[in-house]
């Protein structure tokens, strides 16, 4: 089986990398620290919805957490030696499609990665108060399309902005718009925010669900188609200069 | 009589049953909803059995072993709750694998639920018709010596105990001892008719309200309408009261404990008696207007801590494998760095925390299983018996299986409503969905203990002795609501409790500090104890804290348990105003 050239030297970058390692170590700390806190100081709680409550909490920042850290490696806002950006790899041989392809594979290996890497730290959460672990991995699915939709939108804002500060700022308009401006209202495309959607894969809302995997698969596929147009629309504006 | 004889039908069996099943609820099939009341279940044997007999009281199996030879036949004795009447009891024999070999439902007639149970001990089912009128809707059962409870509690729905005609050697030592327990607790006990007063039975002599001389005499007018009546010479022990106050004494009464025994000189039930116009006003001085109940009530649990705190040591493992983890996971990515070995590495870490993590998680969470206790040992000032109520919250965070013993001698069941099983032993076993669940155990103890508190013109001279051999910490007494803190008490004590050293009690029940919660509850309700006749506005109560391994209930698998045993020791005031 062939592996997507892109997606392999992005690999290698962000697993080998000092700066990637301390950020491994950073997220994990934090997920570490958090577990912590999260512990009950007391167990058989009657309120044991508060003790769900705590879970949820863990859910949301850990979500949280894995899509920003995705969408911001994707878009170039965490630069990662030795990792190209989209721009530079307009000027290599790979299709547009390919480089395209490779960066949205690349953040959803990156994030699945991310959600693997935090799976020790869940299971004592979720398990120090039998809470069943399906609906915990429904919450890594959740995350997982999350953080790859945005990890797309974040790899084509490197290509349509040169400036980091205008890059960063639209990423971060994105994430705010994709965590709390959906939630304005009652409609279902509140479940697009990963407040509402891991709540909805830890209760076996389908639907819920559904509509946010549906909304997340719909931005993948037009995020990149979108990125490989521009790759094209650069590698052009390159040759035509 | 009304006994509930059922036949075993044949229908689990193609041929005849292999057993037959004969099963008593009640006092002559009469039940009182909600408390301890006797079941017996009789099984005889049409071929050689042996396995178990288990009988389905509402949510509750209570499961005995049984082992009956073709043509034999084996008795089985309960105490259980009926909480809901409308449901059948449900008998049912199992042979050694588990096979039902019979099983039959008992239906409850609704008509013989009431409010309480007047028992007779007679040789002639007669006496107690004037009961069917009563508003508080009373009803009376004869019985014979061996229908007589052989546990105290199973008392619980009686208010009202008559002995007229009893063969000693037809009584067990379980039965006249659960009899006298019964009575220290509160129960009320007549003994009537020259015939078995004058018996004078050696157990029975110290509940007695008096002495019985041996010759018989004869009231020539007992009471006005009444004919010549046969009677027993009584004389009153001290502390008794009597009636007529001067002369042959008819009727004497004096408490045991927080009972009171009347022995009533002539024999209520002989055919002139039960034709007399007077015999119901007698009755209603004898008949308590209602039950005692103890001081410690299910209303108590509200003070029982329902949460535990998560164990020091799970919590250092799980910090102690998180920074473990972390370090591995840098550990591998730095070595591994551009090897091809990386991937399977991380996985391989990843894993092994996730599972070392999950397991530790999930032992705590085992771990989190666990009983609080409080016990609440009520001295009787009879015979040094103390009853004994101990309320049980099971934590069980996750729910799952539990088994719990009682103390040797007591009776267990949960107020939560819950499914489980009874054994023998009086150990309950099930299955629980995640929560609290609580439970009451019952049982009488010895406990030698003694106050005497006399009202003199200083205060209240106030001396306490333990004989217990343990320590009375922190004791407090309370009067009229009003307390005073004492040094504990490890043999004897002597205290004057002087007037202005008298504190209003603490009736905050709600500090969340468990001790000073229950106190605070004890507290609240002795405001409103009230115990006509025998404990009144002068009863001064002494509260402390006591350790007694004695009324522990034990659950299975479990580790530390908390647990808190209160004495509460009810003194009279002599003297005074």
């Amino acid at each position: 089986m062939r592996v997507n050239p892109i997606l392999r030297g992005d690999l290698r970058a962000r697993a080998s990398g000092p700066k990637a390692i301390a950020g491994y170590t950073l997220f994990l700390s934090v997920l570490a620290v958090l577990t912590i806190l999260s512990l009950p100081p007391e167990l058989g709680r009657r309120q044991e919805v508060r003790q769900q409550d705590l879970l949820q909490v863990f859910l949301i920042i850990q979500s949280l957490a894995i899509v920003y850290l995705t969408s911001a490696t994707a878009s170039g806002e965490i630069a990662v030696e030795g990792e190209k950006a989209p721009w530079d790899l307009a000027a290599s041989p790979f299709p547009g499609g390919v480089i395209a392809r490779g960066k949205v594979i690349t953040s959803a290996v990156f994030s699945v990665l991310l959600v693997a890497l935090a799976l020790p730290l869940t299971v004592v959460v979720a398990g120090i108060r039998g809470h069943p672990l399906v609906p915990i991995a429904a919450a890594g699915a959740v995350t997982i399309a999350a953080a790859t939709a945005v990890g797309t939108l974040g790899a084509l804002y490197s290509t349509l902005f040169e400036s980091d500060f205008s890059r960063s700022a639209v990423l971060w308009l994105t994430l705010v718009l994709m965590v709390i401006g959906v939630t304005v209202g009652s409609g279902p495309w509140q479940f697009i925010s990963p407040l509402h959607a891991i709540p909805a894969a830890m209760t076996g809302d389908g639907v819920g669900v559904g509509v946010a995997l549906v909304a997340y698969t719909l931005l993948i596929i037009a995020g990149t188609a979108a990125l490989a147009a521009r790759v094209g629309a650069i590698r052009r504006e390159a040759q035509a200069a | 009589m009304l006994v509930l004889f059922v036949l075993a039908a044949p229908a689990a069996l193609a041929s005849a049953p292999a057993a037959q099943v004969t099963a008593d609820v009640g006092f002559s099939g009469w039940i009182v909803p909600d408390v301890w009341i006797p079941i017996r279940v009789e099984v005889t044997g049409e071929q050689a059995v042996e396995g178990t007999v288990e009988i389905q009281v509402g949510l509750a199996v209570h499961r005995h072993p049984l082992r009956v030879a073709a043509g034999g036949r084996q008795r089985v004795g309960l105490s259980a709750v009926i909480a809901d009447p409308r449901r059948p009891l449900v008998v049912s024999v199992r042979d050694s694998t588990g096979s039902i070999v019979t099983q039959q439902r008992v239906p409850l007639a609704r008509d013989r639920i009431v409010s309480g149970v007047v028992l007779a001990l007679t040789a002639e089912a007669a006496g107690l018709e004037f009961l069917s009128g009563s508003p508080r809707r009373q009803a009376g059962a004869y019985l014979r010596e061996r229908d007589l409870p052989d546990h105290w509690a199973a008392y619980e729905g009686v208010d009202l105990v008559v002995l007229r005609d009893v063969d000693e050697r037809a009584t067990s030592d379980r039965q006249r001892r659960a009899l006298r327990e019964w009575v220290a607790q509160g129960g009320r006990l007549l003994v009537t008719g020259e015939r078995l007063l004058r018996q004078r039975l050696p157990w029975l002599a110290d509940l007695l309200p008096a002495e019985v001389t041996p010759l018989p005499a004869t009231a020539p007018a007992p009471f006005p309408g009444l004919g010549p009546q046969s009677i027993a010479v009584l004389r009153p022990k001290p502390g008794a009261t009597r009636v007529p106050s001067a002369g042959v004494p008819l009727v004497v009464s004096r408490a045991y404990g927080r009972g009171v025994v009347t022995a009533w000189a002539f024999d209520a039930f002989a055919p002139s008696v039960r034709a007399w116009s007077g015999r119901v006003a007698l009755w209603q001085q004898v008949l308590p207007s209602a039950r005692l109940q103890p001081v410690a009530r299910p209303s108590l649990t509200e003070v029982v801590p329902t949460t535990r705190t998560l164990s020091g040591i799970a919590q250092t493992q799980i910090v102690v494998l998180a920074i473990l983890y972390v370090l591995a996971v840098r550990v591998v990515l730095r070595r591994f760095a551009a090897r091809p070995g990386r991937w399977p590495s991380l996985a391989a870490v990843v894993l092994v925390f996730t599972l070392a993590l999950y397991a530790t998680a999930a032992g705590a969470r085992r771990a989190a299983s666990a009983l609080v206790q409080m016990s609440v040992l009520e001295s009787t000032g009879a015979a040094d018996l103390a009853r004994v109520t101990t309320y049980v919250a099971l934590l069980q965070p996750y729910g799952g299986s539990y088994m719990l013993t009682p103390p040797e001698d007591s009776l267990l069941r949960p107020l939560t409503p819950l499914h489980y099983t009874a054994s023998a032993d009086g150990s309950i076993s099930g299955m629980t969905e995640p929560g609290v669940f609580f439970f009451e155990t019952v049982r009488m103890i010895s406990l030698p203990v003694t106050g005497t508190a006399a009202s003199t013109t200083t205060g209240i001279e106030f001396a306490y002795e333990n004989r217990t051999g343990g320590v009375v910490s922190a004791p407090a007494v309370y009067l009229n609501g009003q307390s005073q803190s004492l040094p504990d008490i490890s043999a004897r004590l002597t205290a004057t409790l002087a007037p202005g050293a008298w504190m209003p009690a603490d009736r905050n029940a709600a500090t969340g500090d468990f001790a000073r919660d229950a106190r605070a509850w004890i507290t609240a309700r002795l405001d409103g104890y009230n115990t006509p006749a025998i404990i009144g506005y002068k009863t001064l109560w002494l509260l402390g804290e006591v350790r007694d391994a004695r009324v522990a209930v034990h659950l299975q698998g479990a580790g530390d348990q908390r647990r808190l045993d209160l004495l509460l020791s009810p003194i009279t005031v002599t003297g005074g105003r």
